[in-house]
């Protein structure tokens, strides 16, 4: 077949796949919902949610993890364009990660050191690093769908960042059930469960995203 | 010298001395696709004084490497080839903006407009693979750019997304193809903005992958493509409705697309 016949033939498909923007809102939002629902009936919300959520050292682990997961989402969405690879910079997520590391350090400081191993361990982190997982698969695999529609040329670059938004919004739903304000516990073992996902979502997104 | 005066010929041999000293790593097979490419580029850019006429006196072949900082040497020079490149950018997302608006007719002149800069895309980087399976590699990037033409956004340039997919299948295909591409395309990828000569193919890939789509779907490619049908009269011909063969037309390139990859692997 000559060039210019393919060209022909391609100009006459005029069947227009969806902008990844509305593919990704499609799914992603029926994702977050279920998984409030799911945290909402399985778990229950905190009973002193309106509290908590006007308590800095309590809310703020529900702005960190919603920031990371929003900035990793657009992130994803660069990179689902070919010339995201030179054009999509990680360094938003950086700032985020260090500014948890920040709290941390914070954290430690301020907490009596007879106190520190308590806050860190927690009565929950079993819940929690099930939970957090548990509740990432559809958000990730909305994200991997929305990655797959588009056109990466870093595929494993895009399922890290598609990790890092899924799991990061879905810390941010499990928030609104746990009751565990330390930093020494959220940051430690939220981070934990985020990096495990982002860790499995970079090794599935080399594979899958690859077109 | 005068640009317009200066033979093909002497083109040649200067290009290929310019080359082998600007890419010590291109191995000598490497060089006649480089030659083409730069020739491809050269012919019409001399046309674009004054900036041609300093190139051709002072560099002949500087504008191969297309990175303008290299290329010029006084900001004048600079400010003339950016001039050029974006003219022809813009042209490119014109044409892309009313393809997606759903003219047909932009669409298909975006893709012969874009063709032949691909084309000496590809041949730079697989001289040694012959024309034939270049064209090949050409339109397997034709396909995916194509299929993957949502991506780009009316705000981006169009440039950086056209050489981001072509970069990407060029080198999945030599790889594929059992060749290892070793020169980055951004030395390549502004130069070769120019129009190549045509150059049909006789490779039979994309005809063989279009015998093993089912049926229906190959008659529809094949019509539209080889025979230039319409949709409206490929419909009549096999009894479906104009929307039932866009559809299967679509699904057909969809397929090709996992056709070839899984064929070239």
């Amino acid at each position: 077949m000559k060039t210019d016949d393919l060209i022909r033939a391609l100009a006459a498909d005029t069947v227009r796949p969806r902008p990844l923007k509305a593919t990704l809102m499609l799914c992603l939002i029926p994702s977050l919902m279920i998984a409030v629902a799911a945290v909402w009936l399985a778990l229950g919300f905190r009973a002193d949610i309106a509290t908590a959520l006007v308590t800095p050292v309590s809310a703020i682990r529900i702005v960190l993890t919603a920031v990371l997961g929003i900035a990793a989402m657009r992130i994803a969405l660069l990179l689902a364009r070919p010339e995201g690879r030179d054009t999509a910079r990680l360094w938003p997520l950086a700032v985020a990660g260090a500014a948890a590391l920040g709290l941390l350090a914070w954290a430690y400081v301020t907490t009596p050191a007879e106190a520190r191993q308590m806050a860190t361990v927690g009565k929950t982190i079993t819940v929690c690093l099930v939970t957090i997982p548990l509740l990432s698969v559809l958000p990730v695999a909305s994200l991997l769908y929305t990655l797959r529609q588009g056109a990466t040329t870093a595929p494993a670059r895009a399922g890290f960042v598609a990790g890092l938004a899924g799991s990061g919004l879905s810390a941010a739903i499990y928030a609104l059930h746990c009751t565990e304000d330390s930093p020494l516990f959220y940051v430690t073992w939220y981070g934990l469960a985020i990096m495990g996902v982002t860790l499995v979502s970079t090794l599935i997104g080399a594979r899958v995203l690859r077109w | 010298m005068g640009t317009a005066t200066l033979p093909d010929a002497q083109l040649d041999v200067a290009a290929t001395t310019y080359l082998s000293s600007h890419f010590p790593k291109a191995r000598p097979q490497d060089l006649p696709g480089l030659l083409v490419a730069a020739v491809a580029v050269y012919k019409p850019v001399r046309e674009t004084a004054p900036f041609v006429t300093h190139i051709t006196t002072s560099y002949p072949w500087g504008h191969c490497r297309l990175d303008a900082e290299q290329v010029c040497n006084n900001d004048a020079d600079r400010t003339n080839w950016n001039a050029v490149m974006a003219e022809q950018t813009e042209a490119w997302g014109q044409l892309l903006i009313a393809a997606n608006a759903g003219d047909a007719r932009a669409y298909a002149r975006f893709l012969q407009t874009v063709s032949p800069v691909l084309r000496g895309v590809v041949r730079a980087k697989g001289a040694g693979l012959g024309e034939a399976a270049c064209e090949d590699v050409l339109q397997e990037v034709l396909l995916a750019i194509h299929l993957k033409r949502h991506t780009w956004q009316p705000d981006a340039p169009v440039r950086p997304w056209l050489y981001a997919i072509t970069r990407y299948k060029v080198v999945d295909a030599f790889r594929a193809r059992g060749r290892k591409v070793d020169l980055p395309i951004e030395d390549f990828a502004e130069v070769l903005a120019a129009e190549a000569g045509p150059d049909p193919t006789d490779a039979a890939d994309m005809a063989k992958m279009i015998g093993m789509l089912d049926g229906r779907s190959a008659d529809i490619v094949r019509k539209i493509g080889l025979e230039g049908a319409s949709v409206a009269e490929t419909g009549q011909a096999l009894t479906m409705s104009d929307g039932a063969v866009r559809v299967a037309l679509h699904r057909a390139f969809k397929t090709l697309a996992i056709l070839r990859e899984r064929h070239v692997k």
